[in-house]
């Protein structure tokens, strides 16, 4: 692991399995590579977090899982957005969006 | 998220929860396969990278709690497995958890017991509309500190003048009459009797029919006829809630009356613990009395404060009419008398009626629920001392559940669920002892005629208490070992198992002096309450009480005959009758039962001109009376069928030497020295001397008493007589007068009969109470803190085995290993004694408050109840010391 991981920063975790999700169904680990891969390597997500917040869109309604067989013909769980999913990432993303915005202007302009 | 998404989630992962644990099992274990298959692909060796993945997931089970606590309503699925663990570890150790149960639930039930009769006698509110207004008017006599009720007439002007109140009314609790219910079964209940605004002022709503009402309550009878209304209870068992009962006559008495109602179920009489069975008009009583004599009762007056007023004005405007009350009701005999300077009506609060329970009875209550909560905390101290000793042998499975990722927080909670666990089923096991409990303690506070019309139960606000005992105990128990749980180091403990083992007795050590302390202070106590109540059983009474029946049947109203001359033929066909049945030694009657206040009266020496006139309690006696009672007759004879009249006299020791003290009593005269027309005021001649025999007031020593024979000047002043009946079993004097009684006086009730020991006991039933409760809580307490020591001291015993096996290869010889629990032992416990001792002094002037003629620093008590505590002590030190001092050197080491 590379010492120059950076935090995953509070409220994004959620915003970015959306977004993985939302482009293709992927289970626990190809969310995890795909996380590290998209974000350069500099992030990535510990289990210990990833799968809780999982099980709670999920419980809430915004993932949906199936279980489906692997590349390697080994079954694994997968998960994609459903519909209320899409409605909160759309939410999210511009709430998003607008924060990183106003950030970005705030350090501009001082 | 809806509610009822929610729901269903939480349903669906209780019902399906296996399935759900199975595939994040699968889940996970898949994303290890595939992170160490990633990195094989990298060039990492498999065991390699099998490891690095297992630390990248950071422990498979950590990683399941998290996704567990994801889930909703995954606090009530923890609870429930928490809860589930927690039967598991009791059952697998029945006799402590036995013993923890039963523990809890004596200091619960005896609590909840003692409370349901503080809270019936003297808190709970009427259960009538706005009891906060309710008010009871009484005169109150500054001089005695008394309280009394008031006469009828006074009520009557008090209802003209006032002001203040709404409605005003007059109640007459207590008053006994025989009914005949439909099976035709005569028996005497508890009637009260209503001024007929009454029930209207109360506001309550009829159970059936309706309630009584003004125009019921007429001089002589409404022209319909007397209404009753009936006692939900009373109702419910004796006519088993028949609708019908509506309209049907009964006999009251004499009297017929017609049930127009049923009191609502929750309403008990406005005197609490009396409940009476039937509710009739106040001015049915002259009917019931069944004479002329017309005679108001005292009554108790209740009423409701107007709207705008308040007790203080209330107090203020009776001030203003009091004198002239006073003066024109009650004779001036009274209203000069110095007992009543600075009498006045005052009006008070009635939220909860009539208590009755005197100062005396309060003072016993709270002198009970502070002895049964000091019992409770012991318990509690107690149970928390032996789930301590149980923590420090589960610290190995504490610090497992640590190091594979249970929270603090976590094993806190556990802690303090099991506590809960077993506090609520002591609680429960306490309740059911209580309700039980309740209803015989209650005999002690009432008379024992009463009983069967009395209800006390564990109600809402019993069970609230109960509840909140419940978790209060949880707290006080379960904390200290709760926190111990949350502390316990995985590292340490698994390291070294002695380290640990001697820290976590360091809270377990600080119980045993308290519970020390708490036991000397309750041993002590029940040591001085008894020996004064067997110093008092102990002495010479001047009769024999063990052997003496005694009956009172209601001959006065119940007999047909008019005549005097024949009404005491009557008593006598059936002494006559008694003494020839089988068992019976003697029998004879009585105007004062030996056990009454007797009414005393000034008497004087017969010679004329003289003018030392005394007070003296008298009695009428018939023939035999002193060889029934087996009281002596120093000199002279007893009276026998010749003395019919007032000729004669008898007298005891103490009036003797009163009224003759230059000698012979014998063949003097005494006369009365009052205007009563009752007692005879022309000269008695003594022909004899009886011994003193206590009357009433068993704990002072006999007044002096005047003995005349039965005349019919007596049934004037007893009404009825007893009588006394001498047998060796009380069954065959019972059996006995059934069988005159049949023969004789076939229409009249049978009674309750009782031995003359029965009544002195139920005289002091409230102090043998409290003597009996101090007794069993002593014990247990002793019992208790037994257990606690013999606990404290094996856990120790078995978690220095190791330091004891050493000890005993070194040379050490079981002896010393023995003397040194033992001194251990008895460090603690001295500090407990002189911790008891102590606090027994702080506690003297209350406990002293409750003997007669013990000092409360009695000696003899104090150095039995330390040496009873040190033999109990010793013996509960002694068994774990001795199983120390056998411990295996050999084997002990082997397996360190």
């Amino acid at each position: 692991m590379s010492a120059a991981r950076l935090e995953i920063p509070q409220g994004t975790l959620e915003l970015m399995i959306f977004t993985i999700l939302a482009r293709e169904p992927l289970h626990g680990y190809g969310i995890t590579q795909r996380l590290t891969q998209l974000s350069g390597d500099n992030f990535q997500v510990n289990p210990g977090s990833l799968f809780p917040t999982l099980y709670r869109l999920e419980q809430d309604g915004h993932l949906k899982a199936d279980w489906r067989a692997t590349a390697n013909n080994r079954r694994a769980k997968y998960y994609r957005v459903t519909a209320a999913g899409r409605k909160r990432l759309a939410a999210h993303r511009e709430r998003y969006t607008r924060v990183t915005l106003a950030v970005a202007s705030v350090l501009e302009g001082a | 998220m809806t509610l009822w998404h929610r729901m269903v989630s939480i349903l669906t992962w209780i019902v399906r929860r296996n399935r759900a644990e199975t595939r994040l099992d699968v889940e996970l274990r898949e994303y290890m396969v595939m992170a160490a298959a990633a990195k094989m692909r990298d060039g990492v060796p498999r065991d390699e990278a099998q490891r690095l993945a297992r630390l990248e997931l950071g422990g498979l089970e950590s990683v399941k709690e998290r996704v567990r606590g994801e889930r909703h309503g995954h606090l009530i699925d923890e609870v429930a497995r928490d809860a589930r663990y927690a039967l598991r570890m009791f059952a697998r150790t029945p006799v402590g958890t036995a013993v923890v149960l039963l523990t809890l639930a004596l200091g619960i039930g005896a609590n909840t017991a003692v409370f349901t009769l503080l809270h019936g006698l003297l808190l709970r509110s009427l259960p009538v509309a706005q009891p906060s207004q309710l008010a009871r008017i009484e005169i109150v006599l500054p001089a005695t500190g008394q309280e009394s009720g008031l006469e009828w007439g006074m009520y009557q002007q008090i209802l003209r003048r006032q002001r203040s109140f709404s409605q005003v009314s007059a109640w007459v609790p207590g008053h006994y009459e025989a009914i005949r219910d439909q099976a035709g079964t005569l028996r005497r209940y508890n009637v009260s009797l209503v001024s007929g605004d009454g029930f209207p002022l109360l506001g309550i709503r009829p159970h059936l029919g309706r309630l009584l009402a003004p125009y019921d309550d007429v001089r002589g009878g409404p022209p319909h006829g007397w209404s009753a209304v009936l006692s939900y209870g009373f109702w419910r068992d004796r006519f088993a809630g028949d609708p019908a009962i509506i309209g049907q006559r009964l006999q009251v008495g004499k009297t017929p009356v017609t049930v127009v109602g049923v009191a609502p179920a929750d309403f008990q009489g406005v005197t609490p613990g009396l409940n009476p069975s039937l509710y009739l008009p106040y001015q049915m009583h002259a009917t019931l009395d069944g004479d002329s004599r017309d005679v108001d009762y005292g009554c108790d007056v209740l009423a409701r404060l107007a709207p705008g007023a308040n007790l203080t004005s209330a107090n203020a405007e009776l001030r203003i009419y009091q004198q002239g009350i006073f003066e024109q009701f009650l004779p001036t005999r009274v209203t000069q008398a110095p007992t009543f300077r600075g009498a006045r009506l005052q009006a008070s609060a009635a939220r909860t009626g009539f208590t009755w329970a005197t100062k005396d009875d309060r003072k016993s209550l709270l002198l009970m629920q502070g002895l049964v909560a000091v019992v409770l905390l012991l318990c509690c101290i107690n149970v928390a001392g032996l789930m301590l000793s149980k923590m420090n042998t589960r610290q190995h499975e504490f610090a497992i559940r640590k190091a594979i990722g249970g929270g603090r927080v976590r094993l806190t909670r556990q802690c303090l669920l099991e506590s809960l666990l077993m506090a609520v089923a002591g609680a429960t096991l306490g309740a059911v002892a209580a309700w039980f409990g309740s209803a015989a303690l209650l005999r002690f506070f009432v008379d024992p005629n009463q009983t069967e019309t009395l209800s006390l139960h564990p109600d809402a606000s019993t069970f609230f208490v109960t509840a909140g005992l419940a978790i209060c105990t949880t707290i006080l128990c379960g904390i200290v070992p709760a926190w111990h749980a949350g502390r316990s180091d995985p590292g340490a403990l698994l390291t070294s198992r002695t380290k640990v083992a001697v820290r976590g007795q360091l809270a377990g050590r600080a119980f045993v002096p308290i519970q020390v302390a708490l036991s000397l202070v309750l041993v002590s106590t029940a040591g001085l309450l008894s020996k004064d109540l067997l110093n008092f059983r102990g002495e010479h009474l001047g009769f024999d009480a063990a052997h003496v029946t005694t009956e009172t049947p209601w001959f006065y109203h119940q007999l047909p005959q008019k005549d005097d001359e024949a009404f005491l033929e009557v008593y006598q066909q059936i002494v006559n009758r008694l003494e020839e049945l089988p068992g019976v030694e003697s029998a004879a009657i009585t105007g004062n039962r030996p056990t009454e206040h007797g009414v005393a009266a000034p008497f004087q020496d017969g010679v004329p001109g003289s003018s030392s006139a005394m007070l003296m309690a008298y009695n009428h006696v018939g023939p035999g009376y002193f060889r029934t009672m087996q009281t002596t007759v120093l000199a002279g004879r007893e009276f026998d069928q010749r003395d019919r009249d007032r000729s004669v006299c008898m007298v005891n020791a103490s009036a003797a030497t009163h009224l003759f003290p230059r000698g012979q009593a014998i063949s003097q005269t005494v006369k009365s020295a009052s205007g009563d027309p009752r007692l005879p005021t022309a000269p008695c001649r003594v022909i004899g001397v009886a011994e003193d025999a206590r009357a009433a007031n068993l704990r002072e020593p006999a007044p002096p008493t005047v003995y005349f024979p039965i005349t019919k000047e007596a049934i004037a002043v007893h009404g009825n007589f007893t009588f006394l009946i001498r047998s060796v079993h009380a069954e065959d004097a019972a059996a006995a007068y059934r069988t005159a009684a049949a023969e004789i006086v076939p229409t009249v009730p049978v009674l309750r009969f009782a031995t003359v020991q029965q009544q002195i006991d139920e005289l002091f039933g409230r102090e043998r109470l409290i003597v009996m409760m101090t007794n069993f809580f002593g014990a247990l307490a002793l019992l208790l803190s037994a257990i606690g020591l013999y606990g404290l001291l094996s856990s120790n015993v078995t978690q220095r085995r190791g330091e004891i096996g050493v000890r005993l290869a070194l040379g050490a010889r079981p002896g010393t290993v023995l003397t040194m629990i033992l001194r251990e032992a008895a460090a603690l416990f001295s500090v407990g004694l002189v911790l008891g001792v102590v606090s027994r002094y702080a506690a003297a002037t209350f406990v002293q408050k409750l003997l007669y003629d013990t000092s409360v620093f009695d000696r003899a008590t104090l150095v039995a109840t330390i040496g009873l505590l040190t033999v109990v002590g010793l013996l509960a030190a002694f068994l774990p010391a001795r199983r120390a001092s056998r411990v295996d050197p050999m084997v002990v080491l082997r397996s360190q």
